[in-house]
């Protein structure tokens, strides 16, 4: 009783904290009112020649979402898509918007924009407008393919300058102290003006008038930063066994029978970087009247100006935030960094700045997937049937994450849990005795949102332990899952379609050649409830490699926008998938994140390509997200595949055999 | 001190004297205005900066001006012919490669100097060009079937 009641005190300081509205700190995905016609009204624009231009209110990164609300735009105007011109807005062309996150932009402003349209179509008409149907918006790709400007490090201003930050490999908080930097040297190369040391900044700030000279200066600084009070390994503060040892557990619902376990297996997941290719970047410039004009590429482009409107001291008018596109982010750049940075070094400098994060600042100054520990307990009844299901989830904050909150407000949140760590652990089937933990850790690294949140890693240890629960008992693993996804609800029925469809159209591998073994491997997943995804993976094991052959999977988000740019989120969340279980791991043994470039961090590249048959299943429910939705199927049906080639369970990603 | 020269997209251009030393990378983004090699690593680690000396491809994050003196130096805005878009161009826009975008100046400059050497290549030859050009968006599927297609394009062209 006293501590749910000090969970509920907590939560409602919370609330009361964030909803003040005061604070530069506020969560990374804060709460936005809901967006109506009006709204949606003021993205679209209809010009004296009938021409139609949207202001893109969600942030283009590679999901498609221009072109997906193009499409909504065009249908409900009757118009050829290429007649409507996408734009990136600033926060003075719109009104308030929500953060371009979880998946949601398609679910929420579809039917939105074809009210606005309908109203737009009745007024153009009223006014005698005929919309114009010749296409005036040449397709992004043409853009694309020739290396036309368009992300926020092309923009050239007037005298602009060009800087970097000198960042220790620790968070600030950790208290790393820089015990030498060759100050002579960075202030006598060439074309370098100023070597700062900003209060609001993490790190010495090298100031140049051209970008060459930024990287002639940050090679000749040799910064050497060390951390006074040693910083724990990750792995071993989240160690899901040391934790129900010791009884340390954040959340705990339901509960199981006593008895022996069919099923009693761990899985390590480790942390994992975004990686996106373009490092952030941001280009402030204060004008003449004291408003911040501020060019970067986020997912929250409102977040990022009452931050800097807070930091400050501005009222959010004289605080402009132009969107551009982003070279992906995955999760990344949901909260105010690099952004916070350019303005304060332009602010010093009194003149613009763009401020580049270099690719050791994206691992060291961003966030990351938390590494995550668990353990899942499996009961089978005498009938083959789970009776009960014990899943023990040890990781760390996701959504209240460490790298915008301060310490004391950390302190608060860890008592209310996170639903993005836990997104996702709790299983699409019928399960008589459900218990579900939760245990959240605040580790030394940064962690936060990572496409998919917590449901990637969760959903790949409640797949894995079907698989192993099928195995056990003799029972073919995609006929286990049907049994236990008869509720008759429409969630259950659309998961069991694409389940079904995905084991038929993969049919079953070819045999094994001399020296190979060979396994087949399945494993689906609902995403937030609204969009569902099942996979079969065949992989190759030749002594200590892996070749994974092919990969095929059903996928249904509802009602389709646009064919193409949902199964470029597929393919995606499958190369994800190789990702996670194959390549992608962060290691922190000393506090900081290891390894700090794209040359020994590990991710897919095209030679990790299977063959791949992704089948969208066209269902009538309302168009949902398909950004985060297979990967909850593409990582367990790898993961098990190679469990059946090998004939063990790795307990730990990514998997090494031999 | 002469300055050295290079042929810069079919253009004769000087190369910085003071700042031999200095990646291609900065002075095509900042001097010559080319923007569309892009940084990703600075490293030669992720190939966003791809472009051609004398047809090879090199990462311009770690190639020094100097070394373009007297060579042919293009870059994505150089590859397509003056009248349009070069095959690999007009194939990654017909089987929509491109996601975000940003390594796509990388993957159409490596792939580009792919088919000038091997026209009709073959998957694994596809994979032993293209390893080092990464993509976080994952259009690697696509890539491939657009340099299949780009092929395609080009043996119709000299027909």
């Amino acid at each position: 009783v006293k501590t749910s009641r000090r969970r509920l005190l907590a939560a409602g300081g919370l609330l009361a904290v964030f909803g003040a509205g005061g604070c530069a700190l506020v969560p990374p995905i804060p709460k936005r009112p809901t967006p109506q016609v009006r709204d949606a009204l003021g993205w679209l624009q209809i010009d004296g020649q009938g021409r139609v231009t949207l202001w893109c209110p969600r942030m283009e990164m590679g999901q498609g979402i221009e072109q997906a609300l193009r499409q909504v735009v065009a249908q409900s105007l009757q118009m050829p898509p290429a007649a409507v011109a996408v734009r990136m807005p600033s926060t003075a062309d719109i009104t308030l918007v929500k953060a371009t996150v979880g998946s949601d932009s398609v679910r929420e402003l579809a039917p939105l924009l074809q009210q606005a349209c309908a109203l737009l179509r009745e007024r153009a008409a009223a006014q005698g407008l005929v919309i114009a149907t010749d296409a005036i918006a040449a397709r992004d790709d043409a853009a694309l393919v020739t290396g036309a400007a368009a992300y926020t490090a092309d923009i050239r201003l007037p005298d602009m300058l060009y800087a970097c930050v000198l960042r220790p490999p620790w968070r600030s908080e950790l208290g790393p102290v820089l015990q030498s930097l060759d100050e002579a040297a960075v202030r006598g190369t060439p074309g370098v003006v100023a070597l700062l040391r900003l209060p609001q900044v993490d790190g010495p700030v090298i100031v140049a008038r051209h970008p060459g000279a930024l990287w002639a200066a940050q090679a000749a600084a040799q910064p050497n930063w060390v951390l006074p009070k040693a910083a724990g390994d990750p792995m071993r503060m989240i160690d899901v066994d040391s934790v129900l040892r010791q009884g340390r557990i954040t959340k705990d619902r339901g509960r199981v029978a006593d008895g022996a376990w069919t099923i009693d297996q761990r899985l390590d997941i480790p942390a994992a970087a975004h990686a996106a290719i373009e490092p952030r970047c941001a280009l402030a410039h204060w004008d003449a009247n004291g408003t911040l004009q501020l060019w970067c590429g986020t997912q929250d482009p409102f977040y990022v100006r009452d931050v800097l409107s807070r930091d400050h001291r501005l009222p959010p008018e004289r605080v402009v935030v132009q969107t551009m596109r982003l070279g992906g982010s995955f999760g990344a750049r949901t909260i105010a960094t690099v952004e916070r940075e350019a303005a304060f070094v332009a602010q010093a400098m009194g003149a613009p700045v763009q401020l580049q994060w270099s690719r050791e600042d994206e691992f060291h100054g961003g966030f990351h997937r938390p590494p995550s520990s668990h353990r899942v307990r499996v009961r089978l009844d005498a009938d083959g049937r789970i009776s009960d299901w014990w899943h023990t989830l040890s990781s760390s904050h996701v959504l209240f994450t460490n790298a915008a909150l301060p310490p004391w407000m950390q302190r608060l949140t860890d008592l209310v849990g996170d639903d993005g760590t836990a997104r996702g652990q709790t299983p699409p089937y019928r399960i008589q005795r459900l218990r579900l933990q939760l245990t959240l850790t605040r580790l030394p690294i940064a962690t936060g949102p990572w496409r998919g949140l917590g449901a990637g890693p969760n959903v790949l240890a409640i797949e894995s332990a079907m698989d192993a629960a099928a195995r056990a008992s003799g029972q073919d693993p995609v006929a286990f899952r049907l049994r236990h996804l008869d509720s008759g609800d429409a969630a259950s029925l659309r998961l069991a379609t694409v389940l079904q469809r995905a084991d038929t159209l993969a049919g079953r591998p070819a045999p094994a050649g001399a020296g190979q073994r060979l396994g087949r491997g399945v494993a689906c997943g609902i995403y937030k409830g609204h969009s569902m995804a099942a996979a079969v993976a065949e992989v190759q094991l030749e002594g200590p490699a892996i070749r994974l052959r092919r990969l095929v999977c059903s996928h249904d988000c509802g009602r389709i926008v646009d064919a193409a740019g949902v199964r470029a989120m597929v393919e995606g969340n499958l190369v994800w998938s190789i990702g996670m279980v194959l390549d992608e791991e962060l290691t922190a043994a000393q506090g900081r994140p290891l390894p700090a470039s794209l040359a020994a961090y590990r991710m897919p590249r095209i030679d990790a390509m299977p063959l791949l048959d992704i089948d969208l299943v066209e269902s009538d429910a309302p168009p949902a997200g398909a950004g985060e939705t297979a990967i909850v199927a593409g990582a367990g049906a790898i993961f098990n595949a190679i469990a059946a080639a090998t004939g063990q369970r790795p307990q730990r990603l990514p998997v090494r055999i031999g | 001190m002469l300055p050295m020269h290079t042929q810069l997209n079919g253009i004769r251009t000087a190369l910085p004297p003071a700042q031999a030393d200095m990646p291609l990378l900065w002075w095509l983004r900042t001097d010559c205005g080319l923007t569309g090699t892009r940084f990703g690593c600075g490293q030669a680690a992720c190939g966003a900066c791809t472009v051609h000396l004398d047809g090879e491809p090199v990462r311009a994050c770690v190639t020094p001006c100097s070394a373009a003196a007297g060579r042919r130096l293009t870059t994505i805005e150089g590859l397509a012919p003056a009248d349009g878009l070069h095959a690999v161009q007009r194939a990654w826009i017909e089987q929509r490669v491109a996601q975000c975008g940003y390594c796509q100046s990388g993957q159409i400059m490596a792939a580009a100097a792919l088919l000038a050497r091997h026209p009709d290549p073959s998957d694994a030859q596809i994979d032993a060009a293209m390893a080092g050009q990464l993509c976080r968006c994952g259009t690697y599927d696509r890539i491939r079937s657009a340099i299949h297609h780009a092929a395609l394009l080009l043996r119709q062209a000299s027909r």
